[in-house]
């Protein structure tokens, strides 16, 4: 039982961490805290269905196509939004409160364009279950844990490695002095959205042929996936990864040696417990400081 | 000029999502002498009743989790109204239906119902699909003294005797419950391990289901609990196979069901299991068909995948109908708990002669009509429907009567398929 919980804890927390990579993305890199990041994984699964169920397109160009999409829509959201915002100076509370408008707008036009039906998202493997040591789990789940860590590193390897990632990480730290130095920082927060954007959009496409496609399908997976952020320490990607590890270790087992009742008020628990003992998170990352 | 942009770019926003959209499913249409309502719209005006009308005030859940049944039932009512209006009204009466999405949330039916109450705009009210919704609100509607039936299978609404304003046309799970313990027996079963919703529903026939288990000799092996809103089960799932059960009995909401069965089947369990109700179309659909077999379930009625597959007249003449009005079949069995909810109202109307609140009350416990699925009686007193159900079992998309299945080699042919001894 033990090894049956933990494989699908680690499942579910590559879930949670492929979100958490979203936000700790766009915080590492913008200094900003966005809550559409649930609702871009609905809207990329719905890009998904779009283009892979409905419009039979094959998998390969359907992913590469949602993720397009996520990323335009990514910088659309930053110009005309986000940027929009900070150009008038506006404390940060106010840039959240967007995101929190933009997430209702996104649940209320994707449920008026598609309905309130969830939909069928078409397994993407030919095989629908993997089994591994004995355990039996769907294809995409096991995908989402590979996806999730592959895409850490390269996250971690962009933002610290490359020029950009630099860039994108000054301009985060010190607007002023990164255009100082050069830094186009309204193209470095754009690329950033617009990154997460799409990582959530790889998520959707994933969690799609998991769970259906509906309107609230990111909204419960975002907040854990933010929670996970939070514990393993926020703006850090090795942290995201970990933390959502975490979380879905801590309610995979809650539900399978104690009860599926109180599996969310554990979860939530551990975000609060960490929210005032260690608000930095198990990375370390000084997020607090600089909100 | 940067505002400008600004809200150019909000806009191509907003058109980059409407661009990747489905070819929009054509929204039901309801035919009524009036203008049509808008789904969400706010009850306003001081209308009062006229003689001329007979105005109904629906409070379903048309949007979120647990949508598909509120949208199946809106439409069965709509289609209800549709007939009844073409065959002369309520006494003469055309009825007049306003819809309100509740989108889930049991205080917004609260408002709903409140707001409906003051402004004094309904001749009746039908409730929601969720039994939360219409255990939050019947106190208030009973208070008005104001004509009601609700759509949810919750016991626990009904269970309130001086809710006499209140009636139901729709199963009464805890009168199930018992009769899935005797199915499940009748399979050959001897243990099962219960999954239940938190929700009312869910968590009520649950407890009846247990409660009928103990009595009947049946083992609970385990009961694991799960929000309405989870998306993952492999700890209750793990939990549950631990004890390896005969069976497991499902006692979830909505949008739980299907992610459920897909978990549960891709985590190595084929065998049998049985449904507090039918596992509808929409069911089918998020779990796979492929994982959507032997599904045991007692209910009045069953989801049909075409017109033709319906043998029995009264419902296939209503499936013919909603199939003229919406193009396809009901994908949740809600359409018909709308459908019989008009029907007896009707009929009640037709019995009292009068359209006033107290008189289609009295009449109400006159009512024995043929429902969709069987004899819909309320002259017992209990305000309910039914009381007598079948059992069927889900095999290949097909919903076949157990006896029937059972007689004819199935149960062999799932030992064989499963490979399981039981």
């Amino acid at each position: 039982m033990f090894k049956i919980l933990l494989i699908n804890g680690l499942i579910i927390g590559g879930v949670y961490g492929l979100i958490a990579l979203g936000y700790s993305l766009i915080y590492r890199a913008s200094g900003l805290m966005s809550f559409a990041q649930g609702d871009m994984i609905t809207l990329g699964a719905y890009l998904g269905l779009t283009f892979y169920s409905i419009l039979r397109l094959p998998f390969f160009l359907s992913f590469i196509l949602t993720f397009a999409c996520a990323f335009i829509v990514g910088v659309l959201l930053e110009k005309g939004v986000i940027r929009a915002l900070l150009n008038k100076s506006v404390l940060p509370i106010y840039i959240v409160l967007a995101t929190i408008a933009i997430s209702y707008i996104i649940q209320n036009a994707t449920q008026a364009l598609f309905g309130t039906t969830t939909l069928r998202f078409p397994q993407v493997f030919s095989t629908a279950t993997l089994t591994i040591s004995g355990i039996t789990a769907q294809t995409e789940a096991f995908a989402c844990l590979v996806i999730s860590l592959a895409l850490m590193f390269l996250l971690h390897l962009f933002m610290t490695k490359t020029k950009f990632g630099t860039a994108m990480r000054s301009a985060a730290m010190d607007p002023l002095a990164a255009e100082s130095c050069g830094i186009n920082t309204s193209m470095s927060t754009g690329i950033t959205w617009a990154l997460a954007a799409a990582i959530a959009s790889i998520a959707g496409m994933l969690l799609g042929p998991m769970y259906g496609v509906y309107t609230t399908l990111g909204s419960v997976v975002g907040r854990k996936g933010f929670a996970g952020a939070v514990v393993g320490g926020y703006g850090n990607m090795y942290g995201a990864m970990v933390g959502g590890i975490i979380l879905g270790l801590v309610e995979t087992f809650v539900a399978g040696y104690w009860t599926g009742t109180y599996k969310n008020l554990i979860a939530y628990a551990i975000l609060i417990l960490f929210l005032f003992v260690k608000p930095t998170g198990i990375f370390n990352e000084k997020a607090i400081q600089d909100v | 000029m940067k505002k400008i942009l600004s809200i150019l770019l909000v806009l191509m926003l907003l058109l980059s999502i409407t661009a990747c959209a489905a070819p929009k499913t054509e929204e039901p249409k309801t035919e009524e002498p009036s203008k049509q309502q808008p789904e969400t719209k706010e009850p306003e005006g001081e209308e009062e009743p006229s003689g001329e009308t007979f105005r109904i005030s629906t409070y379903l859940q048309l949007s979120g989790s647990n949508a598909e049944a509120g949208n199946n039932a809106k439409n069965g009512i709509d289609l209800a109204v549709k007939y009844i209006n073409e065959n002369g009204g309520f006494n003469g009466a055309q009825v007049v239906v306003d819809h309100y999405d509740t989108t889930g949330s049991t205080e917004e039916a609260v408002k709903i119902v409140q707001k409906v109450l003051e402004n004094k705009s309904a001749d009746a009210i039908i409730g929601s699909v969720n039994s939360n919704e219409v255990s939050a609100c019947i106190s208030y509607i009973n208070e008005a003294e104001l004509y009601n039936f609700g759509l949810g299978t919750s016991a626990t609404w009904m269970e309130d005797q001086s809710m006499i304003w209140t009636f139901r046309a729709s199963a009464n799970n805890n009168r199930i419950a018992p009769l899935d313990v005797d199915m499940i027996l009748e399979l050959g079963y001897d243990t099962v391990a219960i999954i239940s919703g938190t929700d009312d529903t869910g968590s009520s026939t649950a407890t009846a289901f247990e409660k009928a288990c103990a009595e009947k000799g049946l083992t609970v092996t385990t009961r694991q609990e799960c929000d309405t809103a989870d998306t993952d089960f492999s700890g209750q799932i793990t939990q549950i196979l631990a004890t390896d059960p005969d069976t497991i009995f499902m006692s979830l909401i909505g949008d739980t069901f299907g992610p459920f069965v897909k978990q549960l089947r891709n985590m190595g369990y084929n065998g049998m299991l049985a449904c507090k109700e039918c596992f509808s179309t929409a069911y089918q659909e998020v779990a796979g068909y492929e994982n959507s077999n032997y599904i045991a379930f007692v209910y009045p009625y069953v989801p049909y995948n075409s017109v033709e597959e319906c043998t029995i007249p009264y419902m296939r003449s209503m499936l013919e109908k909603y199939y003229a009005e919406y193009g396809k079949c009901p994908t949740h069995e809600s359409a018909y708990r709308g459908w019989d909810t008009m029907m007896a109202m009707w009929e009640a109307s037709k019995i009292a002669g009068s359209n006033e609140s107290d008189a289609l009350r009295e009449a109400t416990h006159k009512v024995k009509i043929d429902g969709l699925g069987g004899t819909l009686d309320y002259t017992k007193g209990d305000r309910e429907g039914y009381s007598a159900f079948n059992s069927f079992v889900l095999v290949d998309g097909q919903n076949i009567l157990l006896d029937e299945w059972l007689s004819s080699g199935g149960y062999e042919a799932y030992k064989t398929a499963t490979g399981r001894d039981r």
